[in-house]
């Protein structure tokens, strides 16, 4: 009754998929424009887009309510469009997650991307293949098992995600309680047995979506060598 | 391409599945903000509370009183808050963000030490609890380490600091003294054997310790530790609020926190 850690999973597995829906699209973009656009203070850009990884989660959770919040810019926005706080709320669990994955997902479609031969990309031009085209039918296959490592980090990133989420979404039972979160409160008020038959079905499940992943990426990975050959 | 379309829709699917089962409901709910130590006494109150009232939209946010306190400050809609220790509220209040505090604290604690020495050296050391001051106790020279929270930061080290400054015993234990980072620590450093004694709360005590031997401290020893209780500015007006404000100090309440090992907060 106190528990409802079915409800927790979920909620996980939950906040986890759209955070991660929204950082694969937004990170191959944002990736894209820092490897090939370079706008004006792209160096800025990556500095910020990578903050989250190196700083402790409770500065990020503070940043984080800063901007949620009611009085911050995006919390009064959302407040001002919606009628109702975005603090508290599974939403801003994947704000949260999003923010603290996003870098990952950045980090390795850049890497992917830097490392597709310029020449590949000249020639498709040259054959009348315009931006999108080229990005949809050269740069993104190619940088595909760069994109799928993304994907898979960012994912597992976001289903660990603790601090953050405390801050901005609250450890609401029933509501907001991801099992990172469950897992803290079960800890804290010292249910050590229960604690840890979560932690190990959580293990579990997190393995398994990393074996899925890996026995996708290495078919993934024959079938793009196959295509080169 | 079949790769892209395989992650594609599984990654749709997967929150689509998930959507229904988490949508929250439309209504505001009564939000009660709570130090995470008083997480199982008030749920159970909760549980007695719905028995004996219609009202069924409470719901409540257990983290550390310094995130809590964050959050109501950043515009949080919580009505009521219940912190680990006077000082957030009075820093909330400060603010403007209290509008009612509680006339009695919702509950007390008690400060014990507790010592790890069990087994074959737990017979001395039980015997040495026998009979002796906690000064005593704590300049035995069987004990090589101490455990309590860092007094800069953690509220049971700061309460831990005064019992050492009133035993004058500050500069001659500063050698054994080991800090912690948080209540829990203290809590985990005794758990594992890694330090010979540690200042606790009672409630934690009773909860993770209850196998380990302790002495209570004199209450004159360190101010009181109580658990105030307040409605914020934003809870002022809405109904139910001050209905459940009351239960939470009502003698029913009161019974189901002693229960727990927390003190009378009169």
């Amino acid at each position: 009754m106190e528990y409802n850690l079915l409800f927790s999973f979920k909620l996980s597995l939950f906040v986890a998929g759209i955070s991660t829906i929204l950082v694969l699209i937004t990170g191959v973009g944002l990736a894209y424009l820092l490897v090939y656009q370079r706008p004006r203070g792209h160096q800025l850009l990556d500095i910020a887009l990578t903050l989250p990884l190196v700083l402790p989660p409770t500065i990020i959770g503070y940043y984080l309510i800063t901007l949620l919040g009611r009085n911050g810019v995006i919390g009064q926005l959302v407040l001002d469009l919606t009628g109702d706080s975005l603090m508290f709320t599974p939403q801003a669990a994947i704000c949260a997650a999003y923010v603290v994955s996003l870098p990952l997902m950045v980090k390795s479609c850049k890497s992917s991307f830097e490392s597709i031969d310029p020449h590949l990309l000249a020639a498709s031009y040259s054959l009348g293949h315009n931006r999108f085209s080229t990005f949809w039918r050269i740069t993104l296959p190619l940088a595909r098992p760069g994109i799928l490592a993304g994907v898979i980090l960012s994912f597992a990133r976001a289903l660990g995600e603790f601090g953050a989420t405390l801050m901005v979404a609250g450890n609401i039972p029933g509501k907001t309680d991801t099992v990172p979160l469950a897992i803290y409160s079960l800890v804290e008020s010292g249910q050590f047995v229960r604690a840890n038959q979560v932690v190990l079905i959580y293990t579990l499940i997190a393995a398994i979506f990393l074996l899925i992943s890996n026995i996708l990426g290495g078919r993934n990975l024959r079938a793009w060598k196959g295509e080169q050959r | 391409m079949r790769f892209w379309r395989l992650l594609t829709t599984s990654l749709f699917l997967l929150p689509l599945l998930l959507m229904q089962s988490v949508g929250h409901s439309r209504q505001s709910p009564i939000l009660v903000s709570a130090a995470i130590s008083l997480r199982r006494p008030l749920m159970e109150i909760y549980q007695l509370y719905k028995q004996q009232s219609k009202e069924r939209h409470i719901q409540f946010n257990f983290a550390s009183s310094g995130a809590l306190k964050m959050q109501i400050e950043h515009g949080g809609a919580v009505d009521i808050f219940a912190p680990a220790s006077p000082q957030y509220l009075d820093l909330l209040e400060k603010k403007g963000l209290i509008h009612l505090k509680g006339k009695r604290p919702l509950a007390a604690n008690r400060l014990l030490l507790i010592s790890t020495l069990v087994g074959d050296r737990g017979k001395k050391i039980a015997s040495m609890f026998k009979g002796r001051s906690v000064q005593e106790i704590l300049l035995d020279k069987r004990v090589k380490r101490i455990v309590v929270g860092d007094p800069r930061t953690v509220p049971v080290g700061q309460y831990a600091h005064q019992v050492f400054k009133r035993l004058k015993l500050w500069p001659q234990l500063q050698d054994k003294i080991v800090f912690a980072n948080n209540a829990r620590q203290v809590v985990e450093y005794l758990r594992r054997n890694e330090v010979d004694l540690g200042l606790v709360y009672a409630t934690d005590w009773q909860r993770l310790l209850s196998h380990l031997p302790y002495r209570e401290i004199s209450a004159d020893l360190y101010t009181p530790i109580e658990y105030p209780i307040g409605v914020t500015a934003r809870g002022k007006r809405r109904g139910g609020v001050d209905h459940f404000f009351n239960f939470l100090l009502s003698p029913a309440s009161r019974q189901i926190f002693n229960r727990y090992g927390f003190a009378d907060g009169v």
